[in-house]
């Protein structure tokens, strides 16, 4: 009995010890309300959680805070002081994802209804305090969206400021599966952009866009969930961009929407755009 | 009965520890047991480039 409760002891004292994997944020913070079906978080997975988070660092106004319970490093990501994203390391990861999540009421039941139409799990769900439960699933064409249940820092894309996430499209190699398939599992609606000759859709919930759909530009690239950042000053952040190792694939140069979009790999090859609003 | 109960406590006790040490294996976050998985945008040996003539994208 005696080794019973000892044992116990010790296995819920191991358990609270790994609850700081990140520190605390203040209570004061502005976040947005969470709606579900939004994008409201931002996880990077990479091979290298020290490398990515100096890159990161560096040409955003980000400050990023790692640590490292039981082998497991992760980091949150402030923009001053508001938890906007958080990295994940994964040593066995091919390389660096930018992973978008939405907010469910249910990551259990989003799962059934992602597998259940041909989608999988790729990361079962896990906790990271300071974050919310989280699952990451892939959808028929290999793409990766987490899905966030009762975020504890929800953002919203749709109202972020500078250094902020802005918007999220599917690049797909595929639109009218990828179409069909979220329009299953988001219950939403795909409308066409009537803003461009390109082909584009949104996702719209109640009547709000909360996601773009296009077909892949990135030749040789897998279908993927690419997020953008609000930048400002897009001449001053390119410089800063090309003294780095990234990879740019589209600069301002190309005069795309007067030159207010930036595409580029960061070191670890996973996708990123910042725009100018 | 008193040797019953106490069978009964190590039990739960017993359950309750098998309990935690499943909480505990998911304290490392890596993919799903025999999935394959493929992080990045391409191959190893494949480098995207920008169809700009494609591309349409960004926020409207």
């Amino acid at each position: 009995m005696l080794i019973c409760i000892l044992a116990f002891g010790s296995v819920l004292v191991n358990e609270l010890s790994a609850q700081p994997m990140v520190t605390d944020v203040s209570e004061n913070q502005v976040v947005a309300p969470e709606t579900y079906g939004n994008i409201v978080w931002y996880t990077l997975v990479t091979p290298n959680l020290q490398e990515s988070a100096a890159f990161y660092g560096n040409i955003f106004d980000w400050d990023i805070n790692s640590a490292e319970v039981r082998g497991q490093k992760v980091a949150l990501v402030r923009h001053q002081g508001r938890p906007i994203a958080g990295i994940v390391e994964i040593s066995g990861a091919d390389a660096a994802l930018w992973v978008a999540s939405v907010s469910t009421p249910s990551v259990k039941e989003i799962t059934g209804k992602f597998t259940s139409n041909g989608g999988r799990v790729i990361l079962k769900a896990f906790n990271i305090q300071n974050t919310g439960k989280q699952v990451i699933l892939e959808g028929p064409l290999g793409e990766k969206l987490g899905f966030i249940e009762n975020p504890a820092h929800p953002v919203s894309q749709l109202t972020n400021g500078p250094q902020q996430w802005i918007w999220t499209e599917l690049w797909s190699t595929n639109t009218d599966l990828s179409r069909g398939f979220y329009q299953k599992v988001f219950n939403a609606s795909i409308t066409e952009n009537e803003k461009t000759d390109k082909p584009y859709w949104f996702i719209n919930k109640g009547g709000q866009n909360v996601g773009g759909i296009i077909p892949n530009p990135a030749e040789g690239a897998r279908s993927q969930w690419v997020p953008y950042v609000n930048i400002p000053d897009i001449p001053g952040f390119y410089a800063g961009l090309k003294a780095t190792n990234a990879r740019v694939l589209l600069g301002p140069e190309s005069g795309y929407r007067d030159g207010s979009i930036v595409v580029f790999e960061d070191p670890h090859n996973a996708l990123l755009c910042v725009q100018k609003l | 009965m008193k040797k019953v109960k106490r069978i009964f406590a190590i039990l739960i006790l017993g359950l309750l520890f098998c309990t935690m040490l499943v909480s505990c294996s998911n304290a490392v976050i890596r993919p799903s047991a025999g999935i394959d998985v493929v992080w990045g945008s391409h191959g190893p040996k494949v480098v995207p480039s920008m169809g700009v003539n494609v591309y349409g994208g960004g926020r409207y």
